[in-house]
């Protein structure tokens, strides 16, 4: 019973941790796209000059 | 105010531009200027790569020990010698499967902390460009011309209002500007008419008209009426006169190149002819007449015309 609950436990964080990187690379995309992302931001409102 | 005589540094290069981002710990602000250390408080300044590096590190050591404690407290509290033994064996099964899967999506991870972290972090990034506006500021006020554009410059890459782009013209209108510093024209033209900006792309043009592009010559023709009362018609026959540089620019804009064709200087009719004459299968429309007019009645006994008027005489006498 012992070795079923630790195995499971440990089989459990090793499917999230995979779900997560998974998720992670999912989502990324290039370098460029933070790079856009980020001047679109900082130019909305034209707060800065 | 007489201009004045700066050297400029060359501008520092970066793949990507939140590369440039750096950030002081201390005082917990961003910073997007070529200094390594805080203006305010001394320290090192970190770069966003090392940044998020060390982010990631301080991540994958905490979730490593959170895995080390449940792989610990399985042995532990093994029943048996049995169980304790393929405890410490599934364990190091496991650790040796979340490093591999770790070292596997790395890059990813690694892209997506950096997002993560410029999006939470988005609002002290303004903060930090603001302040180093503001020192930019200072340094104008100071006449200090050359820290003060090379801060905007790097600004520049990240803000592209209309105001930033005239704070730089106007430190540059001030600055007495040199073939051997790196300028920037196209990226400095702003949405509606500034006469600081035409005031530059007319001193650029005369120190190196490589940079006076397609983008600069639309706006001048897009804001000649302007031009022309603030900086007289000389100015566009100017930058019509810079429009020959290329076979595609006089191709886009014959129709203000033929306009001001009788302003040129011999020189400029010289390589438009030059470049009409090499590309007889181009359909040139009205500009290769009226420069073969021009030619006949101003260039008509000059010998580096000779070439273009004995052709002209061949086909008129043809027809």
């Amino acid at each position: 019973m012992y070795v079923i609950v630790f195995t499971s436990i440990l089989v459990l964080i090793l499917l999230w941790k995979t779900y997560k990187v998974l998720k992670n690379k999912h989502s990324s995309g290039h370098f460029e796209d933070i790079d856009d992302e980020l001047v679109i931001m900082l130019n909305e409102g034209d707060s800065i000059g | 105010m007489a201009k004045q005589a700066v050297q400029l540094s060359k501008k520092k290069r970066t793949k990507y531009r939140f590369q440039k981002l750096k950030m002081c710990k201390k005082c917990n602000r961003y910073s997007v200027l070529k200094d390594k250390i805080c203006p305010t408080c001394g320290t090192n300044l970190v770069g966003i790569e090392s940044l998020v590096k060390s982010i990631l590190k301080k991540r994958l050591t905490t979730e490593a020990i959170r895995i080390l404690i449940v792989v610990c407290l399985g042995i532990v509290f093994a029943p048996t010698i049995k169980t304790m033994y393929y405890s410490l064996i599934a364990g190091i099964i496991f650790c040796i499967s979340y490093v591999a899967l770790t070292s596997l999506f790395m890059k990813s991870e690694y892209f997506h902390q950096m997002k993560k972290l410029l999006r939470a972090d988005f609002r002290k990034i303004q903060a930090g460009i603001q302040y180093d506006s503001d020192l930019a500021k200072a340094d104008v006020k100071e006449e200090r011309l050359a820290a003060a554009y090379e801060k905007l410059r790097e600004i520049g890459d990240f803000i592209s209002t209309d105001r930033l782009k005239v704070r730089r013209v106007m430190v540059l209108n001030d600055i007495a500007l040199r073939s051997d510093m790196e300028l920037e024209l196209e990226g400095l033209i702003p949405s509606s008419y500034d006469k600081d900006f035409v005031k530059y792309a007319l001193e650029v043009l005369k120190i190196n008209r490589m940079l006076i592009t397609k983008k600069c010559i639309a706006y001048f023709i897009h804001y000649r009426d302007a031009i022309v009362i603030d900086f007289g018609m000389d100015s566009l026959v100017s930058v019509a006169g810079t429009a020959l540089r290329m076979k595609l620019y006089i191709l886009e804009f014959s129709t203000f190149i033929e306009e001001f064709l009788d302003y040129f200087p011999k020189e400029r009719v010289l390589r438009l002819c030059s470049i009409i004459h090499a590309n007889p299968e181009v359909e040139w429309g009205g500009l290769k007449e009226k420069t073969m007019r021009v030619v006949a009645k101003k260039y008509h006994y000059d010998p580096d015309f000779k070439s273009f008027t004995i052709e002209r005489e061949r086909v008129i006498s043809h027809v």
